[in-house]
Parts: structure tokens; C-alpha cells; sequence
């Protein structure tokens, strides 16, 4: 036992004064009466022997000295003081990549090997969501394999002592007093993978992983095919939905494939300044839909820099990056391209044109002989220019250019695109092992554990307080 | 100090009781024993010029052939003093005798004052006189406020004329039984309230006590057990009694009573038990 405030033992000076208290008590008690004349005529006499000690008295002066005791005491800080082992703080990063989706018992028998008593946190490295313990997946993702770093660098940040469970080992090497402890549930896979799925041409294109049997459904007929590495088969000019699905195996993320045309009909969103002529133009085109969020087709930035939301198709109006320097407009002239087609130069009244900071892959108008406008690469269209509202959006040319633009971006969106194909690398599964071993884990720190009995000492105190009130009522009765 | 409205109602039913023909310099309901132009026969004189033919008796003119005229006596109205003790024993109770004396006197001299009396407070320093019902609210005030000194046999003893005379005290102080008897031989109605606090009636004192006397600071030191109480009770039953005794002996009037009763049971059931108030 210890105390906090050991100088509060001198309140056991106190003690004395309740001696001396009580000594004084027993002196005889003063009354004043109106007379005393009928008091002078009562003869005094020697009280009885069990009025002078009355063992009542004894107790009471017996109780006040214990709750002063308590009371002191308990000013002291009285505590009780253990040294136990310290529960360690263990970040356990789970690789939620796709491939680890027949891997769960494997995880789960792993880290039943970790010590409950130890304080755990448990981070997936695919959504980064963080939970006490280990409870199984709450997200597995399923489309791309998943880069362990950020979860890792997370887990660096909450401990010393990092567990990460994957099939594969990760290219992520600790911080300085950092402890990687490395599991591996890798082993073979009974698994045959769609890793590839198309349509071009009029053909389907399929590619496995190893040669199997796969079962294609077009519309309200299925076609099993014979076994084969790669699959090529004729697609009814009116499909526009196949499904490709192999025999359930161990993995079965990677079965199914479903290849999709998309409708005719384009997305548009928007992000930046707003800008009412261009807004105009879009929604004055039966090609286009305006949404909000979601996922467009095509996205127009207007004002902003070059990162942020994106989509197959993107036109940057006078951005913010990307422009070397800005000048009133020379000659504009227009190159001949499906972007640029009925747009007239002599339409484009702009303010000032910027001078672009990267090679254009095909510029699209210049002014004074250097463009300005151009298709940086596929999908991604920049314009810099600035223009008045009673400039190049008064002429025609400018409803022309975006309908242009939005038939540009209709070009893809009528094509197949698949859904559920996993990247190649998810259909190979990890092979190496390497179990948990808890006795790599660093000791755990001797914590000192104090248990304060302050209040039991105040409880205790009143307690005592409430006894001595009673035998001090009683003896007042 | 205060009464409320239903105490002033059942106290204006009642009067002060009259016992002796005592004479009040004013007019009033009561007989008095100057002449006055009362219906109560006094005495015969002689006519002297000026007399009111009126008042001749001509059936003793038949018989002795003398005018005399008729003298009455004069209804007066009565005079009293309100002798309140305001020594340091007065202080006990809850509420104090003092209190409790106060409005006793204010009580009493509320009907005297309030039937044409002559009322005179012996609290203070210097008597103070109140006259008439015109002269009530400020008698109410001096027995509420009049801050008390001198010992009450002293103010006994500066009592002149005669009327009624109520003390109020609680009868330690040792001049106080030749002060009265001096008033009581001289014609004056003496009226006792005798006032004991509860303490004084039940001591609260036990085991070894160091008992000082309030007034004189006098102690005695005495072990306080059941038999001391029991004697201290005797011994005041004895006080009681010798004040009462001594009260019957010349005429007075005596209650006793503990300053905690209801005031309105001390008025109204207490003094009109006695015959002090009718």
C-alpha cells in the first residue's frame, strides 16, 4: 500500500484534539436557568459510579478517533499498487484482396492464435475499416487486388507490432521500431478463372486461366462450350447481354462474367464553375442526360484542375492546370477532326486562349498558329480558351462543337464493356505459407496498476459516522 | 403588535373585570366613588345656591323641612397599569415570557383604553400613559416595541392613585411581594400572570450541571438525575402555590400559565377562568 499525499498524516493531530475534546466534555455542562433559586435548595450529591463511566462515552470518543483515522486516510491517497502485464497494442492488417476469399478459415485459425488478452485492432486493407478483433471479413474486394500499403502505413500509425495476413508477401517495409509479422495463407487453388472478356467485331472473346469448359448465355439461350484456354463465338447483332460462367471452384469470384452494351444515350455530369451556355447546349441535345453524380460518360470541368472525378470522357474548359500562360487570341483557326466538325473559326469570339503546357496528341484549334484546344489523349479533351457569353456562345459553332463532343463520347457508349473480370493477377493464388508465431511478438510491458481506496477509506469514515450518531442519539435520549 | 381581526372580535366581547370601586380620572361605564351624575345613589348634602332643583328630595324636605339634594356617584372609566417584567429570566421560552407579556398587557390595555381608560405602561424607564380609544395604536406599538428596563418591584412601588394593576412576570425577582402588598393595601385590584417558560417547568438538564442564574450570574453545580427533577418540580409547585396563596389572601388575581399556551387560549380561556377578563 502507498499514498499519494503522505503529509496528510499530520491531520493525526487531530486526534489529540478529540482527547483533549472529551476530557473537556466531561467537565460539568453549563445551564443557564431564569433562577436559581429553587436549584439552591436541591443538595447536591455524588453521581453514581456508572454515570461517570459510562462505557457509552468511551466508544463514542473510541468512533470519533477511528473516522478521524479514516478521515486522515483517506486524505492521504491510501492505494493498493500491482505490477501486471500490460496488454500490447498488435495492428493486424488482413489483405482483402479478392484472391483471399477462400482464405478465410485460413485467417481466422491464424489469428485465433493471437492472445485475446492483448488489445487488437484489426484493419482490411482493401476498405481500410478498422475493428477490435478479428470477426471475419466485412468487405472482401472482388474486382482488383489490393495494394496493402496505405493499411499498412495505417497500422503503423496505431502500433509497434504489425500482423499482416495475406497470400502473398507485400513490397511494404516497416518504419523504424515497427514490427512486421508476416502470415501467409498461400497455398495451390483448385481454381479456373475468367481473367479476360470482350466483344469486338461482332465476336465474343473469352480467355481462362487453364483450359476449361465454359457456359455462355445470350439472351434466353446458353452455349456450353468445349474446353479451351480461348473462347471466340459469333454475338447476335441484337444481343446485349452475355453471360460467361465456368464450374464453381474454389474461387469463385472469377466464374462469372457478364458483357454488357451500354445504351446509346450519354451521361453528362458536371464539376467547377457553372456555366450556363455550355449547361445549355448539353441539355438542348436528345443525345444527352445530365446527371448528377453517379457515373457519366462524359464529364465536364469547367474551371478546375486536372485531378479529381473522372470518366471515360472528359473536357476540361479553361482549366486551371495544364496552361502555360494565357494572352488575348491571335488567328484562330480550326483543325479538320470529328470534334471540330461545322465548327467555323471565324465563330470563336474568345477573350483570351491558353498556351497549352503538354504536347497535344491532336490539337484541335490553334490561335496564332499554336493550339489551344486539343485531344490530349483518348477521353480527355481540353479547351483553353476563355470566351463572353455574347462571344463564341452566341455563334453556332458552339451548340455544334458539343454536340460533336457529345457524339465523341456517345462512340464508346454504345460499346460492350464487362462487368465481374478480376485482374489476372487475382486468378493466381498465392502459394507461400508462413504461420502466426505469437512468440515473436515483443514482451509485454510491466503495467502499474494502483488501485485507490480513498473512498473506501470516506466510506468506511461515514460509516463510523453514522454509528457514532446513533449511540450519540441514544445517549441524548 | 398585531392581533388578528377574529381575536379582536371575540376580545372587544369581553371587558376587564372590576372587582373593587377603583377611580379613574376619566367618565366611563364603571362606578366610581366621585360624585357624579351617575343613576347610583351616594349620598344627601345640604342645597347650596346653584344646585340643580332636580336633584332635591322632597320626600325628605316633607319629613325634615331641609333641602337636600340627591348626590350620585360618577361613572368612571377604569385606570390601569400594566407592570410588564422585562428582567433577563423574562427571556426564556418559546416564545419568551416576555412575549408573552407584552401582549398581555397590550390585550388588557386594549379594553381599558378602548372603553375610555386610562392606561399606563410600566415597561421602560419612564411610565408611559395612554389615554382613550384614540390612544390604542399607540399603546399596541409601545408593547410591541418599548424596549424594557428596571426591575418591576420598582415600578410597583412608584404607583400612585388607585385602579387596576397587572403584573406580569414570572416572580423570581425578591422585592417584588412587598412592592404588591404595599399596593394592595392601597386599594388597588391587583391581577397576577404568573408566566413560566416551558424550561422552567421541565428542566431540561441532566447529569452534571453547572446551573447559573440569568439575572445574577449566581451558579451552583449539582448532579441532575430523575430525584433532582422530581424535587425541583415540588419546589415550584411550592412557588406556584405561595403566589397563589398570597394572591387569594389580598383579593387578587392569579393566573399561571406557560408561555408556549395559544395567546388566544391564555385570553380567552386562562384570564377569563380567573375572572380577569368577563
Amino acid at each position: 500500500m502507498n499514498f499519494l499525499h503522505p503529509a496528510a498524516f499530520a491531520g493525526l493531530a487531530s486526534l489529540l484534539v478529540l482527547i483533549l475534546l472529551s476530557l473537556w466534555r466531561q467537565r460539568p455542562a453549563t445551564g443557564i436557568v431564569p433562577s436559581v433559586r429553587l436549584w439552591e435548595r436541591i443538595p447536591d450529591r455524588l453521581p453514581p459510579v456508572r454515570a461517570l463511566r459510562r462505557p457509552r462515552a468511551s466508544l463514542s470518543l473510541l468512533l470519533q478517533m477511528v473516522v478521524a483515522t479514516a478521515l486522515v486516510v483517506a486524505l492521504a491517497g491510501p492505494g493498493i499498487v500491482r505490477h501486471q502485464p500490460a496488454p500490447r497494442r498488435i495492428a493486424v492488417v488482413v489483405d482483402s484482396s479478392a484472391y483471399m476469399a477462400p482464405r478465410t478459415n485460413d485467417v481466422g485459425r491464424e489469428l485465433s492464435k493471437l492472445d485475446s488478452s492483448d488489445d487488437i485492432l484489426t484493419i482490411e486493407s482493401g476498405s481500410l475499416r478498422r475493428s477490435e478483433g478479428w470477426h471475419g471479413y466485412h468487405e472482401l474486394s472482388m474486382a482488383s487486388v489490393v495494394d496493402p500499403g496505405p493499411a499498412l502505413d495505417l497500422a503503423a500509425s496505431e502500433a509497434t507490432e504489425i500482423v499482416y495476413v495475406s497470400d502473398r508477401r507485400a513490397s511494404w517495409s516497416p518504419p523504424p521500431g515497427v514490427s512486421l509479422h508476416l502470415v501467409l495463407v498461400g497455398g495451390p487453388l483448385d481454381n479456373t478463372g475468367i481473367v479476360d472478356a470482350g466483344v469486338e467485331d461482332g465476336k465474343l472473346f473469352l480467355r481462362l486461366s487453364r483450359s476449361a469448359e465454359v457456359e455462355v448465355a445470350i439472351g434466353n439461350s446458353a452455349v456450353k462450350r468445349p474446353p479451351a484456354i480461348f473462347h471466340l463465338m459469333e454475338v447476335p447483332t441484337d444481343a446485349t447481354r452475355i453471360t460467361a460462367s465456368l464450374a464453381p471452384d474454389a474461387f469463385t469470384a472469377d466464374d462469372r462474367v457478364e458483357v454488357e452494351r451500354s445504351e446509346g444515350r450519354v451521361d453528362v455530369g458536371f464539376s467547377g464553375r457553372p456555366d450556363a451556355s455550355i449547361l445549355a447546349a448539353i441539355e438542348s441535345n436528345p443525345a444527352a442526360r445530365v446527371v448528377r453524380g453517379g457515373a457519366p460518360r462524359l464529364l465536364i470541368r469547367i474551371g478546375e484542375g486536372r485531378g479529381g472525378a473522372s470518366a471515360p470522357v472528359v473536357v476540361d474548359v479553361d482549366p486551371r492546370e495544364g496552361v502555360a500562360t494565357w494572352s488575348a487570341p491571335g488567328e484562330i483557326s480550326v483543325a479538320p477532326h470529328e470534334l471540330t466538325e461545322k465548327v467555323e473559326a471565324e465563330d470563336m469570339k474568345l477573350t483570351e486562349v491558353g498556351t497549352l503546357g503538354e504536347p497535344a496528341e491532336t490539337p484541335l484549334m490553334f490561335s496564332g498558329g499554336k493550339p489551344f484546344a486539343a485531344l490530349l489523349k483518348r477521353g480527355e479533351i481540353v479547351i483553353a480558351a476563355k470566351y463572353a457569353s455574347a462571344g463564341w456562345p452566341a455563334r453556332p459553332s458552339f451548340p455544334i462543337f458539343w454536340a460533336n463532343v457529345l457524339r465523341y463520347a456517345a462512340s464508346g457508349a454504345g460499346a460492350w464493356s464487362a462487368k465481374g473480370l478480376l485482374d489476372e493477377t487475382a486468378s493466381r493464388p498465392g502459394l507461400e505459407r508462413m504461420a502466426l508465431d505469437p512468440g515473436k511478438f515483443q514482451a509485454r510491458p510491466l503495467a502499474t496498476l494502483r488501485t485507490d481506496l480513498s473512498g473506501a477509506s470516506i466510506a468506511l469514515a461515514a460509516l463510523l459516522l453514522a454509528v457514532l450518531w446513533f449511540f450519540e442519539s441514544r445517549g441524548r435520549e | 403588535m398585531v392581533f388578528d381581526s377574529a381575536f379582536l372580535k371575540r376580545l372587544e366581547a369581553l371587558r376587564v373585570a372590576v372587582r373593587r370601586v377603583v377611580g379613574g380620572p376619566r367618565e366611563g361605564e364603571r362606578p366610581g366613588v366621585r360624585r357624579g351624575g351617575s343613576s347610583v345613589f351616594h349620598s344627601y348634602r345640604s342645597y347650596a345656591q346653584g344646585d340643580d332643583f332636580r336633584s332635591i328630595d322632597w320626600s325628605l324636605y316633607a319629613r325634615l323641612e331641609s333641602l337636600f339634594v340627591r348626590e350620585r356617584t360618577r361613572d368612571e372609566a377604569p385606570s390601569l397599569h400594566v407592570v410588564v417584567d422585562a428582567s433577563p429570566s423574562m427571556a426564556f421560552g418559546a416564545p419568551t415570557k416576555l412575549e408573552l407579556a407584552r401582549r398581555l398587557g397590550a390585550a388588557l390595555g386594549f379594553l381599558v383604553a378602548g372603553e375610555g381608560g386610562d392606561v399606563t405602561l410600566w415597561l421602560g424607564a419612564k411610565p408611559r400613559l395612554f389615554r382613550g380609544p384614540g390612544s390604542v395604536p399607540g399603546l399596541l406599538e409601545a408593547m410591541a416595541s418599548e424596549e424594557g428596563t428596571g426591575r418591576p418591584a420598582d415600578s410597583l412601588a412608584r404607583i400612585t392613585g388607585r385602579g387596576l394593576v397587572v403584573v406580569a412576570s414570572d416572580f423570581w425577582d425578591e422585592g417584588l411581594d412587598a412592592a404588591m402588598s404595599s399596593l394592595a393595601g392601597g386599594g388597588h385590584q391587583l391581577t397576577l400572570l404568573h408566566l413560566l417558560a416551558r424550561e422552567e417547568l421541565d428542566p431540561p438538564l441532566r447529569g452534571r450541571v453547572r446551573i447559573a442564574d440569568s439575572e445574577s450570574g449566581v451558579a451552583v453545580t449539582r448532579f441532575v438525575a430523575d430525584e433532582e427533577i422530581a424535587r425541583y418540580r415540588e419546589l415550584l409547585e411550592e412557588h406556584v402555590h405561595g403566589w397563589r396563596a398570597w394572591a387569594m389572601k389580598r383579593e387578587a388575581s392569579y393566573v399561571r400559565c406557560a408561555s408556549d399556551v395559544p395567546f388566544d387560549e391564555v385570553c380567552l380561556v386562562y384570564l377569563r377562568g380567573e375572572g380577569v377578563l368577563e
